[in-house]
């Protein structure tokens, strides 16, 4: 499945590449930074937007789930988030998410970005889904 | 059960972050949210996270929620419920 059809962001606001693997509750997915990427200006995606990019991969996530369907909400909690570092150019981070909980249109997730056995950025959040 | 409804009013206190709540101040009877202790939507997932890792049980729906975080009472009521359909289910 192509990302695009999944989330409806688009670069240079898109941080999620490529679908890994999605099972039952949980999924992993690639960031993939280019040696020059118009997304890390800098040389360096910061660990902010390495969050955003744990949001978006929770987005696929669910459009995964819903047959492909492209999936919109908006983030709407951060319940605890650890920052390490960012995200070189020319490198990937996994981003790696579990849907823990779903009441009504809210649905939470815990997840983390990481690059190679570095942990980048974790964290927890609440999505409410757009019905 | 009253031991179980102080032990509620204590975890939502903690989980919520209500300040100026006490436990002797959440009547057993009052609804949680709108008029209650004012609580919302983001409140009631945060409350079913808590109710799972401090006693086990596991909200599965909205429906389920509304039910169950309707007062003190009711969340009392539904974890008795749901644990004593544990205990029979295993034995």
């Amino acid at each position: 499945m192509h990302i695009e059809g999944l989330i409806p962001h688009r670069p240079p606001f898109r941080f999620v590449d490529e679908v890994l693997h999605v099972g039952a509750d949980a999924g992993d997915f690639a960031l993939h930074l280019g040696d020059v990427d118009a997304r890390a200006p800098t040389g360096m995606l910061s660990p902010l937007l390495l969050l955003e990019a744990l949001t978006q991969a929770a987005a696929a996530f669910r459009g995964q789930q819903r047959s492909g369907q492209e999936q919109s909400g908006y983030l709407v909690e951060i319940v605890d988030a650890r920052f390490q570092g960012g995200l070189p150019v020319g490198h990937t981070a996994i981003l790696s998410i579990r849907e823990t909980h779903v009441l009504g249109t809210l649905v939470r997730f815990t997840g983390y970005a990481s690059a190679g056995d570095v942990r980048l950025v974790a964290a927890t959040f609440t999505v409410a889904a757009k019905e | 059960m009253d031991e179980l409804k102080h032990r509620l009013k204590q975890v939502i206190i903690n989980e919520l972050h209500l300040e100026g709540v006490t436990a002797e101040s959440i009547v057993d009877s009052a609804p949680l949210f709108g008029t209650g202790l004012g609580l919302d939507s983001l409140d009631a997932l945060q409350l079913a996270v808590a109710v799972e890792e401090h006693f086990g049980v596991r909200i599965g729906d909205e429906t389920e929620g509304k039910k169950a975080f309707a007062s003190i009472d009711a969340l009392a009521a539904h974890i008795t419920a749901k644990k004593g359909a544990g205990a029979a289910a295993t034995a």
